[in-house]
Order: structure tokens, then C-alpha cells, then sequence
């Protein structure tokens, strides 16, 4: 209760209620910190009413741009790679196998395999980069 | 998130918060809905990247107050603060009671209006931690998140913005008693 005869906890009570305060009471409420913390924080936890269209929701998402779906990339296999690969490493795996005889095969058939092995590859990728 | 239907709930499910924090932010209806649909529009481009809901709603909270800050600067370069010059749009409809009588109500919607007008005072990010912790109820931590800013800095904001609207009001109050 201050000098002015407003008793703080009637006029919080009233704010509290919704109601609204006398022109007294105003006045106090400028004037007291404690009656102005309860109005300040009723008043800024009212919600505003807002007139929303009914049809606001399904409007909106009507503009909203539709999702392409990604179209499905198909890529190539690379079994010419896959081959290579293959080769190569059987090649090495008989290479590094230990100190080959006088008269091995081996020689030959690596160099066919090599020389093979890079005429593929030109006949694959050949007629690619003509194309470009 | 797929299809307009499912979008469509989305946008249901938080046209209320989009639509109440553009109106207390700008301080004005005007324009209120192109805004939210704005907002709305905005997230409907960046939806593939969330899975989850909290994480939307975070988006969500954001892309709103980028649409409303920039809206207050479009309005601050056209200075047409409408409704901060017109004590009878915005506030009025949310006087709580209906008790008392024409100069009690008088007084009561000269107040908020004064309200209204300290709000538009208050720096962007005062505004924009009041407006959530007081009138969408979020918690500390998530308007921590939506700001990025520190759980201190947003206490100290609240409680800034808050000390600078009573400041502000008691000023208005002996501003209106001078020119009275």
C-alpha cells in the first residue's frame, strides 16, 4: 500500500483477472514498480488475435513449386577397367612369384597380355573420343 | 516432407506463431499475410534438408524473424510507422476483460498503444527475445538456439529489453502529461 491509497495487491489481482484497472489505480501503476512488472509481463504474454483465411494453409502450399523427382542416372559399368585391373595383378602376382627358368613362358604371354590388353583399350575407348 | 498435403498440415500447424509474431514484431497488420506466406514459402525451399521436427520448427523460428526484421527495415526507410501512430490498430484487440468504464478503457488501450510504441523502440534482438519468451512461451535455451547467441545473452536481452519498455512507458506517461 502506498500513500496514494491503491492497495498493490488488490490492483494486481484486478490486472490478474483481466480487468481493467480505475483511473486511480492508473495512476498508481505508472508509479509503483511492482504493479508495473504484473501489467507489463500480462501484457506481453496476450497473444494478439490475427485473422487467419481459412484458406491460407492450402493456398500457400498450392504455390509452393512441386518436387521434381532426381532423375535416375544410369551409369556404365567398368568392366574394361574391372579386366585391366585383373590382368594386372595377375600378371604381378606371377612376376614377383620367384626367379623364372631359362625358357619360361612367362615372357611371351605377359607381353601378349600387355599388348592385348592396350589394343582393347583403344578399340574401347577409340571410337569415344572420335565421337567428341 | 513430401507432397503439398503434408506441407499443407505443416503450414496449419504453425500459422498461428508465424502470423502473431509477424504482427508483434512489425508492429502492424498490414501486409500481415504476404509476410507469412513469405515465411512459409521460404521453408518450403529448405525443408529437404531437415529430418527432424525440432530442427524445422528452429528453421522456421529464424526464417520468421528474418521476414519481419525485414519488413521493420523496409518500413524504418519508408517511415510509415502506421500503427505506431494509430493507437486504435493492433493492440485493441487483445485488451484483456471488458470490465470498467469508456475512460478506464480509454486509459487502458492509451497504455498499450505506449506498449506498442516502446516495443518498436527496442533494438531487433530486445524485440525479438520478448516477443518469444513472453508471447510464444519458448524456453531460454530454444530462443538461445533460434538467435545463436548464448543462454546469458538472452537473459540479459530479456531483462534489458524489459527495463528499457517500463523506462520508455514512464516516459510516454510524463510526455502525454507535458503536452496534456
Amino acid at each position: 500500500m502506498r500513500d496514494d491509497g491503491v492497495n498493490c495487491e488488490n490492483l494486481q489481482k484486478t490486472l490478474r483477472d483481466g480487468n481493467e484497472p480505475r483511473k486511480d489505480e492508473s495512476a498508481h501503476l505508472e508509479d509503483c514498480d511492482a504493479c508495473m512488472e504484473v501489467w507489463l509481463s500480462l501484457a506481453l504474454d496476450t497473444k494478439p488475435e490475427v485473422r487467419i483465411p481459412t484458406d491460407f494453409a492450402a493456398r500457400v502450399a498450392a504455390m509452393a513449386p512441386r518436387r521434381q523427382k532426381q532423375p535416375i542416372i544410369h551409369t556404365q559399368r567398368h568392366w574394361g577397367l574391372a579386366a585391366a585391373m585383373a590382368v594386372v595383378t595377375v600378371l604381378l602376382m606371377v612376376c614377383f612369384r620367384g626367379p623364372a627358368p631359362v625358357n619360361s613362358w612367362i615372357g611371351p604371354v605377359f607381353l601378349f597380355l600387355v599388348t592385348g590388353e592396350i589394343a582393347a583399350l583403344a578399340l574401347w575407348l577409340g571410337p569415344r573420343w572420335m565421337r567428341r | 516432407m513430401h507432397g503439398e498435403l503434408q506441407f499443407e498440415d505443416v503450414i496449419r500447424e504453425h500459422q498461428g506463431f508465424v502470423f502473431r509474431t509477424l504482427v508483434r514484431l512489425t508492429g502492424s497488420r498490414e501486409h500481415v499475410e504476404d509476410l507469412a506466406q513469405e515465411v512459409f514459402l521460404r521453408l518450403y525451399r529448405g525443408l529437404e534438408s531437415f529430418r527432424g521436427d525440432a530442427k524445422m520448427t528452429t528453421y522456421l523460428y529464424r526464417i520468421t524473424l528474418n521476414v519481419a526484421q525485414d519488413e521493420w527495415k523496409r518500413r524504418k526507410k519508408e517511415q510509415s510507422h502506421t500503427s505506431f501512430d494509430d493507437p486504435d490498430e493492433g493492440w485493441e484487440d487483445r485488451l484483456p476483460g471488458t470490465g470498467g468504464d469508456a475512460e478506464e478503457i480509454l486509459s487502458s488501450r492509451q497504455r498499450m498503444a505506449g506498449l506498442e510504441r516502446a516495443l518498436g523502440e527496442l533494438s531487433e534482438v530486445e524485440r525479438q527475445v520478448i516477443v518469444m519468451f513472453h508471447q510464444e512461451e519458448l524456453t531460454y535455451e530454444k530462443i538461445a538456439e533460434v538467435l545463436s547467441l548464448p543462454l546469458n545473452t538472452v537473459r540479459t536481452h530479456l531483462h534489458r529489453g524489459r527495463k528499457k519498455l517500463k523506462e520508455r512507458l514512464r516516459e510516454g506517461r510524463t510526455a502525454c502529461a507535458m503536452t496534456a
